[in-house]
């Protein structure tokens, strides 16, 4: 093998783990929705905003954010206790990287604060009240448009290169996920859904759209490992240093509930699922950007719509997750093609387009 | 300066002075950082990669490893440092956390 084929085949492989670490990206997040959507129904929450409001005729929308809260803090914990067994398994010298990392706040671990800004208490918070205010369906829906956000920063911002081709992947894989979640979405929005729901889905459309390319801006200078624990662990201080003790001076009990919740072994166990598919969703989106580009990682990343689905289907059975009609078992069937086609126009580029993913400025007059 | 600092820091610096094979840039950040093993030696040689996909730093030149002097068939590759890199370790170098005497 010559110089040139060695090089060639280099940058497939670059291109191809990359591709590979978007799709298991949207793997674990379509699996998210799972425990995501169970963990609403557990008697311990519905108690805890029960307990807030003194009743459980009917639930107030502050009985329902500091549910959102709890759960979202929960979530995030778990994250960052699965990160802690997977830097473990990594070994000591991604714990040393992290300790040189996060000292650098001005050059590094800012990009992170706000990564965990936009990605905890905005989208993730957002996607959750979005799942409890409207439903499963509205709440993935509203962000998969996400790319569309994360791929105009990151060519506007970052200066990242986007072909025509990925472009149009991304947009077939985005109206691809919508399709298939078009008959629940005109149900929940026919059912009259509420503001504060619709808020929450544009929480975690701009969130995560934004948390890519700030994410990606990071990157350029942190290992994807580090990066990412680093994120997760500010996120893990905004809700347990600022977030829930502040609902419990409002006396909310929500130390005593967040107890009761990981002392019952059901809970724990979807805790620990939240924990482990998010975890994992969120280290395979920080590893694809590097090496793919964030639109190409968030355009990939968007097929959990069509994982989500499956999962659902498979846990609650296909009434619950499409519905009985036929009109919804269609628009799955024409998105999951348009999925799969959006794919396909993306994973086929050529892999010299993806050589470098800016302009590197070698053109410039006197460069090095 | 980015002696000690993260990885991606220190490799923008030393290909700033000039251009490196990976071999001895991966040997170099592998004594400085202390990380002997060969599995070290592919989790630097990857963040090469990364920097490289970001446009940060390019190849100027690549050669076949044929005597196994890094990792036998591997591709030896020269790299330098791209314009946005320089404007990258600039932007660093004025971000970065002094230590004393610095």
């Amino acid at each position: 093998m010559d110089v040139n084929q060695k090089r060639n085949e280099i940058n497939r492989r670059r291109v191809k783990y990359g591709f590979m670490m978007a799709l298991f990206c949207a793997l674990f997040w379509g699996i998210w929705y799972v425990p995501g959507t169970f963990i609403w129904n557990f008697d311990v929450v519905v108690d805890f905003q029960a307990a807030i409001d003194g009743t459980y005729d009917t639930l107030s929308n502050k009985a329902f954010l500091a549910a959102a809260i709890l759960i979202t803090g929960l979530n995030a914990a778990f994250v960052m206790l699965s990160y802690l067994i997977w830097n473990l398994y990594l070994g000591k010298a991604k714990f040393s990287e992290m300790k040189r990392s996060i000292v650098q706040l001005k050059a590094c671990t800012k990009y992170y604060l706000l990564g965990a800004i936009c990605g905890g208490p905005i989208a993730i918070l957002g996607s959750f009240i979005a799942m409890g205010y409207i439903g499963g369906a509205f709440a993935a829906v509203a962000a998969l448009a996400y790319p569309v956000i994360g791929t105009v920063l990151s060519s506007t911002w970052l200066g990242q290169k986007v072909s025509r081709r990925a472009l149009a992947g991304i947009l077939i894989i985005v109206i691809g996920s919508v399709t298939i979640y078009a008959t629940g979405l005109i149900e929940e929005l026919g059912n009259g859904g509420s503001l504060i729901g619709y808020i929450g889905g544009l929480m975690a459309l701009c969130g995560w759209g934004i948390e890519g390319a700030v994410a990606a801006k990071g990157l350029d200078v942190s290992e994807p490992d580090v990066a990412i624990t680093m994120r997760f662990g500010l996120e893990t201080v905004i809700w347990w240093v600022i977030a829930i003790p502040a609902l419990a001076l409002m006396s909310i009990p929500v130390y005593e509930y967040a107890w009761k919740m990981i002392s019952d072994p059901v809970i724990l166990l979807s805790l620990v699922m939240l924990g482990l598919t998010f975890g994992f969703c969120y280290v395979t989106w920080y590893k694809s950007f590097p090496l793919i580009g964030v639109g190409r990682g968030q355009g990939i990343g968007s097929l959990y719509g069509i994982f989500a689905v499956i999962f659902l289907i498979l846990f609650i059975g296909v009434d619950a997750a499409i519905g009985s009609e036929l009109k919804g078992q269609v628009s799955l069937l024409v998105g999951a093609v348009l999925c799969t086609v959006g794919t396909l126009v993306m994973f086929t580029e050529n892999s010299d387009n993806v050589v470098s993913l800016r302009d590197t400025g070698e053109d410039r007059e006197g460069s090095p | 300066m980015m002696e000690g600092r993260p990885f991606k820091f220190r490799i923008l610096e030393i290909l700033s002075t000039e251009s490196t094979w990976n071999s001895d840039l991966v040997r170099q950040l592998q004594a400085e950082y202390g990380m002997p093993s060969d599995y070290h030696r592919d989790c630097l040689n990857f963040d090469l990669i990364e920097v490289a996909a970001s446009g940060m730093i390019s190849e100027a030149d690549a050669k076949i490893d044929v005597d196994g002097e890094f990792k036998k068939d591997s591709l030896l590759t020269l790299y330098r440092i791209t314009p946005i890199g320089v404007d990258l370790l600039d932007e660093l170098k004025a971000k970065v956390r002094r230590r004393s005497g610095e």
